[in-house]
């Protein structure tokens, strides 16, 4: 096998396609055919992509090629993009992974998909995911890893970061209610971001928890994620704009290093990547200071609490009359959010406020919170554990502590590559900063991803 | 505290779940008890939280517009 070329147009960040569009050196139409050819070649074994929209794609890349003569430098015009398949597309069918058709048909489309369409983004396909978000089924499994095709791809937005990560998309939409976009983007060593609850519309994507779900960002580079967030977003919603702090310093900056997780320390190869990166940072001139984050001891519960009811009312047909049709964890995810109380659910939402209370107080002192982005490196591919020194570790038990707090609470949080494991798969560092201060976060990662090497690796594929 | 029968436990969540019009097997019902019993353990530490004067917070439906 051969590495992919350095100057393939494939593995451009979307900011560097966007360039050699406005310089002429390429264009959409030549860049979308080397991406649908790519998939053609590779997807088969890779399993990013449900529905592959080459027509749509070669239409939307001419009518790019019209807007660039005419001048329009919009930073997303004639980029290749994959749509996590529980995310309506007009034109195109949404399967969510499931062989239980969500019967939306063809008709609908996501207003953020709206939005970065009308933005010129090219939609070269709907990418794969676990079940309705939020189950591995063998009815659509789960991508591979390109960096270890032993290991797990993560998810649930996994189809779009193995896309993003192997060349047949540069940018993605992902969606996020426990960790969905965070972990696979950790897991393929891309990007990923989630705004603040409520930045991105969640019409036209299918729910799978009202009071958590986030619609959420991929790219290879930081100022990639942050566009598309920013592209996404709805009119009018708070804060500086995104990428306003990129290539400010940190000088000064007070950090918290996350801990008081329950499973701190588990994987002595992901507190090393984490260590190394609050070295960069405190090279690059913040702060960091060591701090127990509020509840997280607790997200396990709440999230259960909130998201497994608010599911099983969303899918209460299919759970009483498919079930078998529907993935083992789908199922059984689903016996127990009708098993628990309206008390608890109401419980858990009290105790949400309370923690959101406490991190805000934790914001007041720190500027961003910065951590892993899971306990452990991946497992192994097709399911949900990881084993490390003998000790299995279970990514929906872990989960719910590193990134569902960030739903629980609803904080900005992006991941970015921050190192690789001795298996040769990626390891992630999260970020997450105040409501509605997506800037900062961005702005700390687009530094320390300046100031590291890993954003450059590209996964062991073929060219 | 007396001691339950786990066997008690699969029987309750089986009848539970005939009344929201679900047939678990043994499996599934299995399954459900012991995802019950983690479950209780993790929403006892909610006991810490003063949550007696919370509003319930249910997310505002405007944000998924």
């Amino acid at each position: 096998m051969s590495a992919p070329d350095a100057t393939d147009p494939c593995f451009l960040p979307a900011s560097d396609l966007a360039a050699a569009y406005r310089r002429g050196s390429l264009s959409p139409v030549e860049v979308v055919d080397a991406v649908l050819d790519r998939i053609a070649r590779h997807d088969s074994q890779m399993r990013a992509f449900i529905t592959v929209t080459a027509d749509l794609a070669r239409d939307a890349a001419r009518a790019a090629e019209v807007r660039l003569a005419a001048g329009d430098d919009g930073p997303l015009v004639g980029v290749p993009m994959a749509v996590k398949d529980n995310i309506a597309v007009a034109g195109v069918p949404t399967t969510c992974a499931s062989a239980v058709d969500p019967g939306w048909g063809t008709e609908r489309e996501a207003e953020a998909v709206r939005r970065v369409r009308a933005a010129g983004a090219v939609i070269v396909g709907k990418a794969n995911l676990y079940e309705y978000a939020f189950s591995l089924t063998d009815a659509y499994p789960q991508p591979l890893n390109p960096w270890n095709a032993a290991k797990s791809s993560s998810g649930s937005s996994s189809g779009s970061a193995v896309a993003v990560a192997a060349g047949m998309a540069h940018v993605a939409i992902g969606s996020d209610t426990g960790g969905s976009g965070r972990h696979p983007a950790s897991a393929n060593g891309v990007v990923g971001l989630k705004g603040t609850y409520g930045r991105v519309s969640r019409s036209g994507v299918y729910p799978l928890s009202h009071s958590l779900d986030h619609v959420s960002s991929i790219g290879r580079r930081v100022a990639d994620a942050a566009t598309l967030l920013d592209l996404m977003s709805d009119e009018g919603v708070a804060g500086a704009p995104l990428l306003s702090r990129v290539g400010s310093g940190l000088a000064g900056m007070r950090l918290a290093r996350a801990t008081g997780y329950s499973t701190d320390g588990a994987d002595p190869e992901v507190t090393a990547a984490v260590d190394d990166a609050v070295r960069v940072l405190r090279d690059l001139g913040a702060d960091v200071e060591d701090v127990a984050l509020p509840g997280v001891d607790l997200a396990a519960g709440i999230l259960a609490s909130i998201m497994l009811p608010e599911a099983a009312v969303i899918h209460r047909r299919a759970h009483r009359s498919a079930s078998s049709a529907l993935g083992e964890t789908a199922v059984a995810r689903l016996d127990l959010g009708s098993a628990i109380p309206a008390t608890e659910y109401i419980r858990a939402q009290q105790a949400r406020l309370a923690i959101a209370d406490e991190f805000e107080r934790l914001f007041d002192r720190y500027a961003a919170v910065i951590g892993p982005g899971n306990a452990t490196r991946v497992g192994e591919a097709g399911g949900w554990i990881s084993v490390v020194d003998g000790v299995e570790h279970d990514l929906r038990h872990t989960g719910p502590e590193y990134t569902g707090i960030y739903n629980i609470v609803g904080n900005p949080a992006l991941v970015l590559p921050a190192g690789f494991s001795s298996e040769g798969t990626p390891i992630g560092l999260q970020i997450a900063g105040r409501w509605w201060d997506e800037a900062t976060v961005i702005q700390i990662g687009h530094a320390f991803e300046q100031a590291t090497p890993w954003h450059q690796r590209r996964p062991p594929i073929e060219a | 505290m007396a001691d339950v029968d786990p066997r008690d436990e699969v029987d309750a969540v089986r009848t539970m779940a005939a009344a929201w019009g679900v047939e678990l097997d043994d499996d599934r019902a299995t399954q459900l008890a012991a995802a019950l019993a983690r479950y209780r353990s993790q929403m006892g530490r909610l006991e810490r939280l003063d949550l007696d004067e919370r509003e319930p917070g249910v997310a505002d439906p405007a944000a998924g517009r």
